[in-house]
Order: C-alpha cells, then structure tokens, then sequence
C-alpha cells in the first residue's frame, strides 16, 4: 500500500456537504477547502446537498446546479430534485420531542444509501482532480468522511458502504469515519476558540484532564458528546452521546408553516406560488436563512424580507389580504417580528437545551459532583446563530462557560483535514452493551424453563447474553475484547455467533427488552473436527473503540482466521 | 588382495573435506547476502530521502498554486454574510423607519437610496460619522432612532476592521456605469427591482478579496 500524503475530509451534511484537504506531513497543515462550486450564489465551502435525477435515476445535476435548473425547468419534465436525504439513512429519531419529518425526506434507507452514493461520487472525482494537480495519485489520499455521533453501527454501515460505491478505498486505515463533534472538538481546540463572553481568558481546551461538551449543532441534527484531554494532544470520549432532530432545518420547516403559509393564506396557496414560481419562493427562504443565523434577542429588530415581483403577480385577493392583515398593511414585503423569530426558534431551542443538561448531568456524575463548571463548545452551522448563543449562554448561566469557535461552521470540516492528518481519538466510550448469543449450564431456579435444553452433559440454557463490553464502558481504540467460545455437539462442524447489542448495561439474556441483534457470523469448523470438542476453541474478538466495530473468530488450535461477513442491522 | 585403507585419515577425511567447503561456500553467501542488504539497506534509505525532498517539492507547488482556496477564503465568506446581514436587515431596517417617519409610507426609491448613502458613508469613508449617518437618515441627535445609529456605526465599524486584519485584506468596490445592463458576475437587483432594467445606482457595494467576489454589489434598476 502507497504511504498516504494527503488528507482529504468530506462534511455530508443535511443541507450542505463539501470537502477540504492538507498535506499529511506538511508542517503548516495549510488546509485547502473547496469553494468553487458551478451556480453558488457566493463562494461557499459548502455545496448543497443535492441531487437532479432523470428518469432512469441518473445525475443530471448537482448541488446548485441542480438547484438552479430544477428551478428554472431547463432540466425538462420527468425529473427529480431530492435534497436533505441524510436524514433518511437514519429514520429512527432518537430522543427529543418530534419535531416532524423534513420535506423530500420519505425515503427508504436503500434509496438514501443509493442518493448518497451518486452524490459521493461528484465529490470525489471532483477532490482527486485537485490533488491530482499537486502530483498525487488516488492511492496517495487518506480520506475522512464524517457523520452524526447519534447515528449506529447499522447507519455507519450504510455511509461507508456507500462511500466505497462511490469510489472511494474499501480499506478502513483510508476511509476513516469521524464522529462530527469529534473532529469539531479538535478544530475547535487548534483554532483558539474563546469563551463567548469574549473575556479574554484562554479556555481550557488544549489542559490535559479538561473535561468539554460539544454541541454540534447542524441542518438536520444536534449531536452532543463529551471528551476529555489526555496526554499527547488526544481525546477520550466520556459521557453517553446523545442528539435529536433539532437542526436549523427544522427552523426554515416552522418559517414556512407559521410564517409564510399564514401570510399567504393557506397551503394551497404555497403550492401554487411554489408551482409557478419555485426559486423565487426559495428565493424568501434562503432570505430567511440568512437572516435567521444573524438574528439576535437582544434588539427587537424585525426581519425584513422582500416580496419578490414575481411572486406579487401570483398573489390571488386572499393572500393579499392576509398579509395586509397580518402586517400592518404591508404587502410587498414579509415582515417577521422579533417575537414571531423567537417562536420560531423556540420550536428546536427546548430539546437542544435539555440535551445539553442531560450530557452536562452525565458529565457531572462522572467527576462525583465535585465543584467546577463544564465547558460546552458550540460548533455546527446552526452554531452560527447569536439567538442560540444567547439562550445557552442564559441556560448555562453558572454552570458551564460557553465557547465558540471562530468559524463553527466550518469547524466539522477543517476538524475532519485535521482528524484525517493524525487520528486524535485515544479511547471511546461503549454506546451500548455489546455481545455475543451464548449458551451456558442451565441455573434451575433463575434461568426460565423455555430456554432449558438438554446437552450432552449437562442441561444448557440458550440465550444467555455473553458480555463483551459493557455500555459506558471507556476502550482504548483499536483494542480488542477477546472471548473463547466453544461448539456444544461432537458433530457440529459450524458455528453461528451472533452479535447484541442492548440499550441495557447487564442484560442477562440476548430476548430482554432493549437488546437486538445487530450482526452475525459464520465460523467454519469443519479443519479442527479431528479434535476433541475441548480443542476446538475459537478466539472472538470484537474491535472497538474505531467508529465501527469489527469481529473476527480465530480457530486457536490451528490458529487460522475465519473469514467472517459481519452485517449490522438497523436497531429498532 | 589390495585392501582400501579405511578410518579417519581415509574416507571420513574426504567427508571432512567436503564440509569444510560447504561451511566455506555458506559463510562466504552469508557476507555476500549481507552486503547485498546493507546496499538494498542504503537503497531504501536514498529513495526515502529522494521521496521527502519531492514531498517538499510537491508542497512548495501546492501552497504556491492559486487556483486553491485557504481556511483565510472561509473567513471571508463569514464576514461578507455578516456584511449583508448588517446592510439587508439592519440598515435597510432603519432606513424603512426613517423613511416611514418622514414620507408616511415606504417608497422603495427612496429607502434604496438612503441605504446607498449609509453604505457610502459606513463603507467608502475612512473617517466614519456617525453625525453624517444621522444626517442621512434625517434624524437628529435626540431622535430614539440616533441609539441604532451609534449600535450600526460600531457594527460597521467592527466589519472594516476584521476585513483590515485578514492576511488578504477585503475591501468594498463601488464601482458601476449607470445605465448598463445588471452584470450578473457581480451585481444582484437589490429587493424587488427588475434585474432586466438597467443600472441606475449601486445601494450595497460588493465584498472582494484576493480577487474573489464574495458578496455582489446590490443595484437599484430602472427602466426609466
């Protein structure tokens, strides 16, 4: 294998993904993101996220290209414009109140598996013609692709199945899968990022033994994990991650749904300004975005945003008269009080908050309650905005300091080139209970009757759930957690392993509550089965600590590695 | 009868011998063995060192290659969507109030070419006024709009300032022919104007550094 020279990081978002890159060994780490993307309305490190299909399904555009000629209908009939399909890869929310599927969201995870793949595609082609230009070949490049620290093992599955779809190595030292909060935690930590009171005061970040929440605030997601600084400039993840669908996408859903449809004066009448006049009516949302990330509680400025004439002509009487209405006689123009712009954030602003207490509580109990404030970075797009500054800022009041990086947008990005360039992460807290279906000596008055059989010693119990590593456990990355499983009959020439995962930290049996199957194995016996059943010993080891977790099953007598397909399956 | 003289200075003597030259031939492949992989050795180490000085090379080019960006591109995109926050929310906000006040209603003429003076005066001066702003906006000192003005003079003022200490520093281009056709390249119609017509003013100069536009100059059209 070539010796990797380049680092390049991709940021799948929900709404915007782009890539950036740096030379491994330069000493500067200049990072070098992409901004030149066909039809941005200005240089962006971000593409959206985006995709024009035909209809066979191929790519006719993408990104805002694709934007622009959905838009404009130069594509032609029979096409389709699909966007936020991140979130489809993972339909299952995970905590929070619910908030409400996005729109062009009702995929199944194949489909979003298959759209990510063909978006994938474009962005690699595109970042190995640049480095290309430098002098590097394909090989030369390490590649870091990021998603959410809420998503599991089966969703990771899914990105890195179609990430290698999409061309890039089917070679996990280069494709590496980065938690978002993660490498944002170390952008944030080599950029200088200051407290938000701005009191001068250099945060903790780089101290070994501080202790910091990251709150990754993006389009779709809000993912919150804790680390802590050991020696030699790394991370170890503590706390339990937790995230929900509190992203600042869902603030443009409530926008459309409690500002413009009212305004306009029905659904009907979105539909149809959105039938005859599409990139104008974005044209008001992406207004609203803009401003959005710019507004503040501290002044009761309204929001100003222009009606644009050629949505004026497609105003019927009712609509003017709604908003006239609704805004002082004013029609040309939607305004937004300071009021109605809190309430619109209020939809997220709640579940974020209560996510972040629940990590600081976890992070507290941790340290046994000894005094001391937290420090909570805020990184993501949504990160951006002064109003959620402000109110975490208040709900932090004397508890945590708040930092911000200079640029939390791109801190997942420039994080990612970094993490790419020098894997950070030193050890990583178990999200679940892990382990294998096993079968031990029935216990007559504790283990239930159903799951008694009889085996050629002694009765057996089935079912018993063989614990590997315990949810919240810390594991150093790349150890393995080794365990000797044996086959129970002189005849069994196979054996299945099957992998649990449980939401509990000491299940008893693989059918508890919260426990499901999330992967399986086959281990062939039939080279060792000249031995007797106690020489027949296969060596389980399960990898983690790595954003996935890997298996494999060793014949110890002969020593031979069992070629073994672990599948995971999505957690229900 | 001849007999074979057998015993150690006989048969085993030739057996010796013929050890002697295998164990002589095995130690001279073992040295010869040996300087070949002392020279595979120094083989290995040129080519590293061939290999580190191309890597320097390669990078050398890389960070004088100008059709890269830099993490220093990302800053300024941040400052020019702060930039055209400040002038389409907060700017054209007061100067919808001031015009409100003064006219009754909100002709868009006018409030277009109010924020073009405040651009004028907050981004095309060295020496900012803050009693030049209140001018413009027809409020006096007393006025319960002249506290907005003091908050936009120092936001603006902070925008310059950040634009002055990037490594390439921005600056805010002005420049137009009244008259001529909107250039999509570097100018949007500014709010409802018909980017069909002409240009009549620039409202919002454009953001530009290193060559790059970052924001676009915001133009009243018209078609008279």
């Amino acid at each position: 294998m070539k010796k990797q020279k380049v680092a390049v990081a991709i940021d799948f978002g929900t709404h915007g993904t782009g890539y950036a890159w740096a030379l491994i060994d330069d000493d500067k780490r200049q990072v070098h993101p992409y901004m030149r993307w066909k039809d941005q309305p200005a240089p962006t490190a971000k593409n959206l996220t985006a995709l024009l299909l035909d209809s066979e399904g191929d790519v006719l555009a993408w990104g805002y290209e694709a934007r622009r000629r959905f838009n404009s209908r130069s594509a032609g009939p029979d096409v389709r414009y699909l966007k936020a399909f991140k979130m489809s890869l993972a339909p299952a929310s995970t905590e929070g109140m619910e908030v409400g599927e996005l729109t062009a969201t009702s995929l199944s995870a194949d489909e979003a598996k298959n759209l990510v793949t063909l978006y994938l595609k474009q962005i690699f082609r595109l970042a190995v013609e640049e480095v290309a230009a430098s002098g590097f070949t394909e090989e030369e490049i390490r590649w870091c692709l990021t998603v959410p620290a809420i998503w599991g093992d089966y969703e990771k599955q899914l990105m890195r199945e179609a990430a290698v779809a999409a061309g890039l190595p089917d070679d996990p030292k280069r494709l590496l899968l980065a938690y978002e909060p993660e490498v944002a935690a170390h952008h944030a930590r080599v950029s200088g990022a200051r407290t938000a009171q701005f009191t001068g005061k250099r945060p903790s970040l780089m101290s070994v033994g501080s202790r910091f929440l990251v709150a990754d605030c993006g389009g779709g997601t809000v993912d919150i994990t804790a680390y802590r600084a050991v020696s030699g400039n790394k991370l170890e993840e503590i706390g339990r991650e937790c995230g929900g669908k509190f992203g600042s996408e869902y603030v443009n859903q409530a926008f459309l749904e409690k500002v413009l449809v009212p305004r306009f004066g029905s659904y009907d009448a979105i539909d149809r300004i959105n039938d005859q006049q599409p990139a104008a009516l974005l044209g008001i949302i992406e207004k609203w975005e803009e401003a959005k990330l710019h507004f503040s509680a501290e002044h009761d400025d309204e929001i100003i945003i222009s009606i644009p004439v050629s949505i004026d002509r497609c105003l019927d009487e009712e609509s003017r008269k709604s908003l006239a209405e609704l805004q002082d006689g004013v029609t040309d123009e939607i305004v937004i009080t300071a009021k109605e712009a809190q309430e619109l954030f209020e939809e997220v602003v709640p579940g974020i908050l209560s996510l972040v207490d629940k990590q600081l509580g976890e992070m507290r109990s941790q340290r046994r309650n000894a005094p001391g404030k937290e420090l909570v970075v805020l990184v993501g797009g949504f990160g951006n905005s002064p109003y959620l500054r402000q109110r975490l800022q208040q709900h932090l009041e004397g508890r945590a300091d708040l930092l911000v990086p200079p640029d939390p947008q791109a801190a997942v990005l420039f994080g990612a080139v970094h993490y790419a360039c020098s894997p950070q992460i030193r050890a990583r807290r178990a999200r679940m209970t892990y382990g294998i279906a096993s079968t031990t000596r029935f216990r007559p008055g504790v283990d239930p009757e159903e799951y008694r059989y009889e085996g050629p010693d002694y009765p057996l119990c089935r079912n018993r759930f063989s614990v590997y590593v315990r949810g919240g456990e810390s594991i150093p990355v790349g150890n393995w957690v080794t365990r000797g499983q044996w086959p129970i009959w002189p005849d069994q020439d196979a054996m299945s392993l099957v992998v649990y995962a449980a939401r509990e930290g000491y299940p008893q049996y693989v059918t508890d509550k919260g426990s499901q199957k999330i992967g399986s194995l086959r281990v062939d016996l039939s080279s060792v089965m000249h031995l007797p059943l106690s020489r027949r010993k296969v060596q389980v080891s399960l990898q983690f600590g790595e954003t996935e977790i890997q298996v494999t099953a060793v014949l110890q007598e002969s020593g031979e590695k069992v070629e073994a397909v672990l599948d995971f399956e999505p957690l229900s | 009868m001849h007999e074979e003289t057998r015993g150690p200075d006989g048969r085993f003597s030739r057996l010796e011998a013929m050890l002697d030259s295998v164990v002589g031939d095995t130690t001279e492949l073992r040295a010869y063995i040996g300087s070949v992989q002392a020279e595979v050795e120094e083989l290995r180490q040129t080519v590293a060192g061939l290999e580190a000085r191309l890597d320097l090379v390669v990078a050398s080019w890389t960070a004088f290659r100008t059709d890269l960006d830099t993490e220093e591109a990302e800053s300024h995109r941040t400052l020019a969507d702060r930039y055209v926050n400040f002038v389409e929310q907060s700017l054209y906000g007061v100067a919808r109030k001031a015009v409100k006040e003064k006219h009754g209603d909100i002709p868009p003429d006018r409030t277009a070419r109010m924020v073009a003076g405040l651009c004028s005066e907050l981004f095309g001066r060295a020496d900012v006024s803050e009693r030049r702003v209140r001018r413009i906006l027809g409020v006096r000192a007393d006025h319960e709009l002249a506290q907005t003005v003091q908050r936009l003079v120092t936001q603006a003022r902070g925008i310059v300032a950040e634009s002055v200490r990037m490594k390439t520093r921005g600056f805010w281009e002005f420049d137009h022919i009244p008259g001529a056709p909107l250039d999509e390249s570097r100018q949007q119609a500014w709010a409802r104007c018909d980017e069909s017509d002409p240009v009549e003013f620039v409202v919002a100069p454009a953001y530009v550094a290193g060559g790059t536009t970052y924001s676009r100059q915001r133009v009243r059209t018209s078609a008279s």
